[in-house]
């Protein structure tokens, strides 16, 4: 796997050790050796070994103590620990803090001894594989951050142009259309415009951390009927909020769901109900939270319950403005919160979702 | 809304968006002179130029600033214009208008006190007039 032999820094008081330790393994490694603790400091300094072998009885330190000297400077080398004695205490100490590998006892046996060097190399290279991953995964990460707002906003940019030259055509009455084409033109541009905030809400809501917050129910419900409003002035709210518990949970996921079931109940109403209405209940308890909308719009086919949360589900009889992806980050985002959802849906006549999420009240 | 209480410079790298919002100020009335710029630099150095070419003038101007722009982005231009002489400074309130979902570019705007308003494409007519008395009853 590497190109270069696997380098040892090997550190003892005295020299006979060294050089037997030379003498059986300098065909395989590459052997650097110390006698005392600044030499292989030194040493440390110039060479980046991969394993440091050390003896644990020296004249004015141990190797333990030698151990934790360096392990700020230089964490990645993998540490094995020489002994005569069986210094249990150090030894137990050493192993529990993470620093040694693993520790031989003296006089060692070559094939030992060969063993613990070639795991340790085995260790450090998985370590640094890891890391190497863990940097080119973090660039990937922001190069994909990077390309979606600004894919979205390069393709929202003209969009946003055309709706702003049809507002002044209808402003200043410039063009005369008696059959509704620039109003064709203006739905479609706002189809798009749409999908494409419900593909950067869809990266968001798989990319935000989860984060646990007091949540008010009766704020966010309000915010989205206000945002939503616009898509059928007629639609007549009933929100019935009951937070007799106080609850805790993901309100940035929270809102993404109830704004998204808030605008399709405006959005799919019958054009000729003289009445539409949308009813919406929260009940909050110690573990859980059970929330109801309720609309009295086209409802769904019953043979297409099933597929409504799939991505880029559309019911064709009843769906003419959909993007398809607004119940598929509903699902997404309640698998995110651990809640669930049930749907009852009469075609014709309405349809009901009811969500429950769980409550991270602490205990 | 009485006539000329405004000034407004235009910045932004889009031809269409430039005669758009051109066209939006005419109808809203009441800005005028209007100053088009395609590159923050050259807005950059009209404002300069102001503190000589009318050293007494105290008419409000609104910075119509586009974010996402080559060579200077908006943020860029907010910067540079911290440094710009205290006489035209303080003439200035700036709306930034952007395409933008991006959540950081709205928090980013909101942290920088020069920056007077924060709009999301498409501007309109009414947002327009709406912008303008904010900021001129705010003086």
């Amino acid at each position: 796997m590497s190109e270069h032999r696997i380098r040892i820094l090997y550190l003892d008081d005295e020299i006979n050790n060294l050089n037997t330790f030379k003498a059986s393994f300098r065909r395989n490694y590459e052997i650097y050796t110390a006698l005392t603790v600044t030499e292989a400091k030194l040493l440390l300094e110039e060479i980046p070994v991969e394993i440091i072998i050390a003896d644990q009885r020296m004249p004015n330190t141990t190797g333990v103590e030698f151990f934790n000297s360096i392990k700020e400077k230089y964490p990645d080398p993998i540490r094995i620990l020489l002994t005569g004695y069986t210094d249990i205490e150090d030894l137990i100490d050493s192993i529990n803090k993470g620093q040694i590998f693993r520790f031989i006892r003296k006089p060692w046996e070559d094939f030992e001894l060969q063993n613990a060097i070639a795991n340790a190399h085995d260790l450090y290279m998985a370590r640094t594989l890891l890391k190497e991953k863990v940097v080119a995964l973090e660039k990937a990460n922001e190069e994909l951050n990077r390309f979606i707002y600004s894919a979205s906003h390069d393709m929202r940019s003209p969009l946003v142009s055309v709706l702003g030259i049809i507002n002044l055509a209808k402003t200043d009455e410039s063009i005369t259309d008696p059959n509704g084409y620039m109003e064709l033109i203006e739905s479609c541009i706002l189809r798009l415009d749409e999908f494409i905030k419900k593909v950067i809400e869809y990266y968001r809501n798989s990319r935000v951390d989860t984060e646990t917050e007091s949540v008010d129910f009766a704020k966010i419900i309000n915010e989205s009927i206000e945002a939503n409003r616009h898509r059928n002035n007629m639609v007549q709210f009933s929100v019935d909020v009951q937070q007799d518990h106080v609850f805790r949970g993901d309100a940035f996921r929270t809102s993404i769901v109830l704004n998204n079931l808030i605008s399709n109940a405006i959005k799919y109403q019958k054009s000729d109900e003289p009445h539409p209405k949308v009813h919406l209940t929260v009940r909050t308890l110690p573990r859980k939270a059970i929330i109801s909308i309720e609309d009295n719009g086209v409802g769904i086919l019953h043979t297409h319950l099933n597929d409504i949360f799939r991505m880029f589900f559309r019911s064709n009889r009843t769906d003419s403005s959909g993007t398809g992806i607004g119940l598929y980050i509903v699902k997404e985002a309640l698998s995110m919160m651990g809640g669930t959802i049930e749907v009852d849906s009469t075609y014709g006549q309405g349809t009901k979702f009811e969500i429950i999420l769980p409550n991270h009240v602490e205990e | 809304m009485s006539k000329n209480n405004c000034a407004v410079v235009l910045i932004d790298d889009s031809e269409v968006d430039i005669f758009l919002h051109e066209q939006l100020i005419m109808h809203a009335g009441g800005f005028a002179p209007v100053w088009s710029f395609s590159t923050p630099e050259a807005a950059l150095d009209h404002l300069a130029s102001l503190a000589f070419s009318e050293p007494k003038s105290s008419l409000p101007i609104i910075i119509l600033l586009d974010i996402k722009m080559p060579n200077m982005d908006g943020f860029s231009f907010v910067s540079r214009f911290e440094s710009l002489p205290a006489a035209v400074k303080d003439r200035c309130s700036i709306v930034m208008l952007s395409a933008t979902l991006r959540a950081s570019d709205t928090l980013r705007a909101e942290a920088i006190p020069a920056i007077a308003a924060f709009v999301n494409k498409p501007l309109t007519v009414n947002l327009l007039r709406g912008l303008a008395a904010t900021i001129i009853s705010a003086r």
